[in-house]
């Protein structure tokens, strides 16, 4: 017997869940359980662990209905719980909240697989979603996925030794002949090792694929001018 | 300077004084001569001052013989001239060492004048010994004893306070051999003794043999041949150390006169008589040492007076008489005479008896000494009869009496220089203990006084401490009160927001799927603006959690909110604050401020640049904000709530608040907070 995925999703608004679960519809065929609460929902994955383990997760981050008794206050609450226990689920946020602050400390911190906005997702963005998850992979809606990169450039923005990195980088045929050139705040040089590891996050950040994509892509994002 | 010899109580040198003495113009003529030569060679040379050191060294080499006196007065005027105080010193002891052999009290009064320039100029200790011990020998010259040995008890300390031992022993020898003269003979021995506890350890040795001779003689003076004779033979073993053969010999004679005059003093005859004889057979002893010859002889008549051989006495006296004679030595040509009185009188020659003992008296007087005159008295009286002899006897009397109370006199003098430098010394060291007393106790009041005022001071310290703690915790409590205050108004911020985003958004999205399924799409379009507004509220007023995240991650991702081409949020030194150390209030005041202010840049001032500063000094978070926005008039009240809840909210933490805005040239705004509260 073909075993179906199992999904587990916790908001507090039944009207987020109807849509839902009405989205998924459209994707596939899963075995989908909802709860309104936190709490509910780490028992849940917990107790089906051994039985029947949920493979994915999708949880909001703010939940109106605790009380004083509530243990697990939201959906970053939920997902450290997981996390310190070592549950092997897939976890996608899927919530209103759109500040830059909320959403780097998210995924920073948290690191789900997938961030999407309530107010922008449809079926076909749920089932991409969801093929990624499964995949392990990561997806962020497409504002979220901006609001990311515009953070990564004003980090870029306020690092000096970043900065001077993407200005001397088109200046130097060879790597190595940055050494010496990318200095400190306290004038001491930058060797040629912390500066390809300066380099390798700072292609991650701009999504860059070598150094020439990166200052191509930090003149284009307005990073350096 | 060599005062061994000169107050050497054996009295052989002293002929020598007097011929010296006869060969010398008199003074007067001399210094006048002096002064003119000194003058003209004064003026020739005035320029040259290396040829004047040169003239000097001159002088002082060529002192000698006749020229001596003069070359050396006028060494010492020159260095004067030269204003060398070294040489100045050197040449006027020099000058006054022969003003003492020409018995100059003139001559030596300047040298000591000179001395005590020196002491006074340079506090040279030496010169002022020097000084004292020329005054001394000055005085000697005068006859003036008791103050002479005063003053070589002056020089004897001041060289005891330099350590000189040499020159301690050599003054305390002249100190001796002058109470020897006066016939202070316990006197005379304490000091020789005292004088030869400073002379052994060094072996000097021609000091040392005098001073045994010293000690010798004073023991022998008071009946003490045997003890004597210890000190002589001392003197003789270490005589052969002394280098110049004529001192040897000299010394090696006087010694030998002495050790048979202990021989005689005991009576044993044999021993002494073959001692004279002994030294008497010395080879031209009459032309080399004529005083020793005299002595000698003279001794050994003595010894053949006692043993009754009269004849023999008689004409040894004589031979001792006429070489005395020779030697032009009045002093001990009354001795002889006296001798020869005495001998003649044994043998009942009155006439002769008679005529010796008056020549001696007229010799003994002339020469002031007093102790030959009261023995050629007391001979007269014994050889005349009658009248005359008891005017002789009175005279005798007399002058003994006067003698005695003399010898007295000067006695307790010289015992009481000791005793009152001895006294002066405890005074002295009393005085110190005083001082010292005193100065402790000065110091302890000073140190009392210190005490106290370092007590007070401490006290003074510790109530500003304590008040300062007192106010500085006042300051804390309420700077907690305030945190708490902003906390609690943070949670019901948040309460407000959560409302606003789950409630009322929530509310309103139910509306706009409402409003979207009737297909009233332009009521659903203002309902989402409004949802979209009611949102961005629920943002604003949302707290963020300051505790997991980085205050720099914080300000980022503000800025990351108001991303837009055309708007550039620039931040400088955020690292230069260590914001882990920061209270989290802090933070969220600044965070707030930071985003009023960029929310105020934009919205109201249009800018496109906006600059945050962040710095910290002395414990203080500056924060500076400025943009090249439109700028706006300070003076209008409706300057905004934005800004009136910032500057309320930074003063509630301590904090201080500025803003300065021109119209279009932009805002800067200005925050300072303390980081704990002061």
């Amino acid at each position: 017997m073909e075993t179906k995925i199992r999904i587990l999703i916790a908001d507090d608004h039944q009207l987020v869940i109807q849509g839902l679960l009405c989205s998924l519809k459209d994707v596939g065929d899963f075995d989908i359980v909802t709860t309104d609460n936190c709490d509910e929902a780490f028992q849940l994955i917990k107790s089906n662990l051994k039985t029947n383990p949920f493979q994915l997760l999708f949880t909001d981050l703010s939940f109106d209905n605790s009380t004083k008794d509530t243990n697990l206050d939201g959906g970053e609450e939920l997902i450290k719980a997981i996390k310190n226990n070592e549950i092997d689920i897939k976890i996608g946020v899927i919530t209103g909240h759109t500040e830059t602050n909320r959403v780097f400390n998210v995924i920073s911190n948290l690191e789900p697989n997938v961030y999407l906005l309530k107010s922008k997702c449809d079926a076909k963005e749920l089932g991409f979603a969801v093929d990624q998850m499964l995949l392990n992979k990561k997806y962020y809606t497409h504002e979220i996925h901006q609001k990311i990169m515009r953070r990564n450039i004003i980090q870029i923005q306020m690092d000096d030794i970043a900065i001077q990195i993407l200005r001397e980088l088109p200046n130097h045929p060879k790597l190595a002949n940055l050494e010496g050139v990318i200095k400190k705040g306290d004038g001491s040089v930058l060797k040629i090792r912390s500066i390809e590891t300066k380099l390798r996050g700072l292609r991650a950040d701009l999504d860059a694929v070598n150094n020439t994509d990166l200052v191509l892509k930090a003149k284009e994002l307005g990073v350096i001018d | 300077m060599d005062d061994v010899e000169d107050f050497s109580i054996v009295k052989m040198r002293k002929p020598q004084l007097f011929n010296y003495l006869k060969s010398v113009f008199p003074t007067k003529i001399n210094v006048l001569l002096l002064l003119f030569i000194v003058n003209i060679s004064l003026f020739s040379q005035k320029r040259e001052i290396d040829k004047k050191i040169d003239s000097i060294s001159f002088y002082l080499k060529n002192a000698k013989g006749a020229d001596k006196f003069l070359y050396l007065k006028r060494a010492v005027l020159l260095s004067e001239e030269l204003k060398i105080d070294s040489l100045i010193k050197h040449t006027s002891i020099e000058y006054a060492k022969q003003s003492y052999f020409r018995k100059d009290t003139l001559g030596l009064t300047f040298s000591v004048n000179k001395l005590l320039k020196h002491f006074q100029l340079k506090k040279d200790s030496f010169s002022l010994a020097k000084a004292y011990h020329l005054k001394a020998l000055n005085l000697k010259i005068k006859n003036n004893i008791d103050s002479t040995f005063y003053y070589f008890h002056k020089s004897k300390n001041i060289y005891i306070d330099l350590k000189d031992s040499i020159e301690i022993g050599r003054k305390l020898l002249s100190m001796a051999n002058l109470q020897l003269n006066e016939k202070d003979y316990l006197g005379g021995e304490i000091t020789a003794i005292e004088g030869i506890k400073y002379i052994e350890p060094i072996k000097e040795y021609r000091t040392l043999i005098s001073l045994y001779q010293a000690l010798g003689n004073a023991l022998a003076h008071t009946k003490k041949p045997k003890e004597a004779r210890v000190y002589y033979l001392k003197a003789r073993k270490i005589n052969k150390f002394i280098n110049l053969k004529y001192y040897r010999e000299k010394n090696f004679l006087n010694l030998s006169t002495n050790i048979g005059m202990t021989f005689k003093d005991e009576g044993d005859f044999k021993k002494a008589t073959t001692l004279f004889k002994e030294g008497l057979s010395y080879d031209s002893l009459e032309t080399k040492y004529p005083a020793q010859y005299q002595i000698l002889l003279g001794n050994l008549s003595s010894i053949y007076f006692e043993q009754g051989k009269i004849e023999k006495a008689i004409e040894g006296y004589k031979i001792v008489l006429n070489s005395r004679i020779k030697s032009k030595n009045i002093y001990t040509q009354s001795v002889s005479h006296s001798f020869l009185a005495e001998v003649y009188l044994k043998n009942k020659n009155y006439s002769l008896a008679k005529k010796h003992a008056k020549k001696g008296l007229v010799l003994a007087r002339k020469t002031r000494n007093t102790k030959q005159i009261l023995d050629c008295l007391i001979l007269l009286s014994r050889i005349t009869k009658g009248k005359i002899a008891k005017k002789y006897l009175r005279e005798y009397i007399k002058l003994n009496d006067s003698l005695f109370a003399r010898e007295r006199n000067l006695k307790n003098q010289f015992a009481k220089v000791r005793y009152e430098t001895d006294k002066k010394d405890k005074e002295n060291a009393n005085l110190k203990e005083a001082n010292t007393k005193k100065q402790l106790e000065l110091e302890r009041e000073q140190q009392q006084k210190v005490i106290a005022w370092l007590l007070a001071g401490v006290s003074f310290l510790f109530i500003g401490f304590s008040a300062n703690i007192v106010r500085n915790r006042r300051k804390k409590v309420v700077f907690e009160s305030k945190m708490k205050q902003i906390e609690v108004r943070e949670k019901e911020r948040q309460k407000i927001a959560k409302s606003l985003h789950d409630e009322v958004a929530g509310d309103l999205r139910m509306l706009h799927l409402k409003l979207e399924k009737n297909n009233q799409t332009e009521e659903a379009n203002s309902l989402d603006i409004i949802k979209e507004n009611v949102r961005n509220l629920s943002h604003q007023l949302s707290s963020e959690s300051f505790e997991d995240v980085f205050f720099k991650d914080q300000i980022i991702n503000l800025i990351s909110d108001f991303f837009e081409t055309g708007f550039r949020v620039k931040v400088e030194e955020i690292d230069s604050v260590n914001w882990q150390e920061i209270n989290n209030s802090i933070k969220r005041t600044l965070f707030l401020s930071v985003r009023e202010s960029i929310q105020n840049a934009k919205k109201h001032g249009a800018a496109k640049n906006v600059v945050l500063n962040f710095n910290e000094r002395k414990n203080i978070v500056f924060l500076t904000i400025s943009d090249n926005g439109k700028g706006f008039d300070l003076s209008d009240k409706r300057s905004g709530i934005g800004l009136k809840n910032m500057k309320e909210r930074i003063e509630d933490i301590n904090g201080v608040f500025s803003i300065e805005s021109e119209i279009e040239k932009g805002t800067t705004i200005k925050i300072e907070i303390p980081k704990n509260g002061n």
